[in-house]
């Protein structure tokens, strides 16, 4: 197993940073192909391979440094590689990498509970025994619709907490990919009528829908935002690629309403009875449509991180949720939700909002339109949101007040850069 | 064996232009070729190494001038006309194959050219560059392939610095650029050429050059006025 050691390029260098991996855990390396990019000063330089074989390790992620000398990553060599893989007879010899999945959120309280009472929530199950359970995890529980009574608690007296909720969630509870096929054919469909079995997704979503509109009495307010500098930066930032490579503009409402959130924190929050629960923390999720319905990948902390962690975040959940591949966490936490149908020919639309949550953002196309500049009609591009309150906690003056925050974010959006 | 230094004259030339050149003069060196000094002028461009941080970039995302992610060391720098861009292709081989010291030794080049007109220029420890007192004259930003460096450095010539003012170049908040011009040489690129190759000859012990011989296309540059 020869190791790949962090290069001295000078005399003088101490450790060096690793730009990029251009070879992945698993991938076949032959002798001098570039393993990775190194910066050392103002110098980049491109770190080749002096061994052959399967790099099964890298120990020193991108962006990070290490000191000369270190072992920044482990190449499986030819030989003792294939023994090895005929005896577990996979053709991939690749190892598994060791690398811990980076927890950016440790020391921090990740998200405030809101704990939102709900007598149907509240009610014992049939079977009369109570099932001990805390009340974020019979609220996670069912947003996703898992049955607590095929839990086993981990927590005190086999309570069952949160973390096995999201166990279960992890483990394709919810998972939609098994229930990829939707039509069932039932006995001789009458007259061209065919019967959707609803999938565990959509079910999810018409019983939290229908509960909204029932319980949360909703209003809207639109405002019309000129995106004339935005679309110019959306093209700057595509052709710079890197960490901006795929952004749309879903990514850059994304960071505006993130930082809105805080300026207005009277809409990150939810209704709880005889009190307004804020959210500390803004988490935004994206209503998504996947084969099997609607889900909502969430974005955490889209205030605090840089508009090109977003992106990346952004584009890795979105493409995990396509796939059905959820890891915990993807979907719960959410304080607010973006809904984006600006790819259609949508002018303007109102979304439902999704509880807990106190509001939702629907987001229309970037129109061509006339627009009046002091005593001129220019061309100008338009984008209309419209934001969907409840009214319980948000009155139209806050609603006007986060629009107004919005709108000036997107219309100079240097501010989601910098 | 001779130690022979190619000099190109390129002219101003577009960055995707010049950043073919320098991947065919790479190869090229690879294969066996001779060192090469490609000297020229960008059209307006901004440039950012690989792990340099877009927000430093400021108001330049919303203009209309360019801005490209590239291979080299360093942060975000301004590229346009007035400033002399030198591309060295340079096996390290025969430099001692250290890093460090090749950009050291840049700073070397500029810092001599720089006397020849009479400025005092200097490197700053931590800054790579070459600095006149706390005014920055000169980036610079290398990348290496199997050992032949190549990228390089950027003079400030003209005293038209306006491009620098939307971003923070080089990622130090508040640096003031500075140029050849505006310490008292000469503003024309053209002028500032000799003495730069003439130091880079000198500094990097070559014994002998002759015009770059490959088949990047050449434009010549513009008498000085």
């Amino acid at each position: 197993m020869p190791d790949v050691n962090m290069p001295k390029l000078s005399d003088t260098m101490e450790e060096g940073k690793i730009l990029r991996w251009l070879k992945k855990p698993g991938e076949r390396v032959a002798i001098g192909d570039i393993l990775a990019e190194v910066e050392t000063d103002k110098a980049n330089m491109e770190l080749e391979a002096y061994d052959e074989g399967v790099l099964s390790e890298v120990r020193v992620k991108e962006g990070e440094s290490a000191p000369v000398g270190a072992v920044i990553a482990v190449l499986a060599g030819a030989d003792d590689v294939k023994p090895a893989a005929r005896l577990a007879s996979r053709p991939e010899p690749a190892p598994a990498p060791a690398r811990a999945e980076p927890r950016p959120e440790s020391g921090r309280e990740p998200w405030r509970p809101t704990v939102v009472r709900r007598p149907e929530a509240a009610a014992e199950p049939e079977g009369g025994e109570a099932i001990k359970a805390s009340p974020r995890a019979r609220r996670i529980a069912r947003e996703h619709e898992i049955d607590l009574r095929s839990l086993r608690g981990t927590g005190p007296g086999g309570r069952i907490v949160e973390k096995d909720v999201e166990g279960a969630i992890a483990a394709g509870g919810a998972a939609p990919k098994k229930e990829a096929e939707t039509v069932s054919a039932p006995e001789a469909p009458p007259r061209g009528e065919r019967r959707m079995e609803l999938s565990r997704v959509r079910r999810t979503t018409a019983k939290r829908m229908s509960e909204s509109k029932r319980e949360v009495p909703h209003f809207y307010a639109s405002s019309d935002i000129r995106m004339d500098e935005a679309v110019r930066l959306k093209a700057t930032l595509a052709d710079l690629g890197g960490e901006f490579e795929g952004i749309t503009f879903t990514h850059l409402v994304l960071k505006a309403v993130g930082i809105a959130l805080t300026r207005v924190p009277e809409v990150n929050a939810s209704y709880d009875g005889d009190a307004i629960v804020l959210h500390d923390t803004v988490h935004v999720g994206i209503a998504t449509a996947v084969e099997t319905g609607l889900i909502v990948p969430v974005v955490h902390d889209c205030d605090r991180q840089p508009l090109g962690a977003l992106v990346r975040q952004a584009r890795a959940l979105v493409e995990r949720a396509r796939a059905g591949r959820f890891e915990s966490g993807d979907l719960i936490g959410g304080t607010f939700t973006l809904s984006n149908l600006g790819m259609y020919p949508v002018s303007t639309f109102a979304a439902v909002i999704n509880p807990p949550q106190a509001a939702i953002l629907a987001v229309g196309a970037i129109r061509d339109v006339p627009v009046v500049e002091g005593s001129h009609v220019v061309p100008g591009r338009l984008m209309t949101v419209t934001l969907s309150c409840d009214h319980r906690i948000i009155d139209g003056v806050i609603a006007g007040r986060f629009l107004a925050e919005l709108s000036g974010l997107l219309t100079r959006p240097l501010a989601l850069v910098v | 064996m001779t130690r022979v230094l190619e000099v190109g004259l390129a002219g101003r030339v577009g960055y995707d232009v010049a950043l073919a050149w320098q991947e065919r003069l790479v190869a090229r060196r690879l294969a066996g070729g001779a060192d090469v000094l490609l000297l020229l002028e960008h059209d307006p461009v901004y440039t950012l190494g690989r792990s340099a941080d877009a927000r430093h970039l400021g108001a330049a995302v919303l203009g209309d001038v360019p801005v490209r992610r590239v291979g080299r060391g360093g942060q975000v720098t301004y590229h346009g006309p007035g400033q002399l861009i030198g591309y060295p292709v340079v096996a390290l081989a025969a430099q001692g194959r250290d890093v460090h010291r090749y950009l050291r030794s840049l700073e070397d080049v500029l810092i001599a050219a720089l006397r020849t007109f009479d400025i005092r220029s200097e490197r700053r420890p931590g800054f790579t560059g070459v600095w006149v007192g706390s005014r920055k004259i000169a980036s610079i930003g290398v990348a290496v392939r199997r050992w032949v460096a190549w990228h390089g450095f950027a003079l400030n010539v003209g005293r038209d610095l306006d491009g620098f003012l939307p971003i923070t170049p080089c990622g130090i908040s508040g640096v003031a650029m500075t140029s050849v011009g505006r310490e008292g040489g000469p503003e024309d690129v053209a002028r500032v050429i000799p003495a730069v190759v003439s130091c880079f000859v000198e500094v990097f012990s070559y014994e002998t050059t002759r015009p770059l011989d490959a088949d990047v296309r050449m434009e010549p540059w513009p008498a000085p006025s």
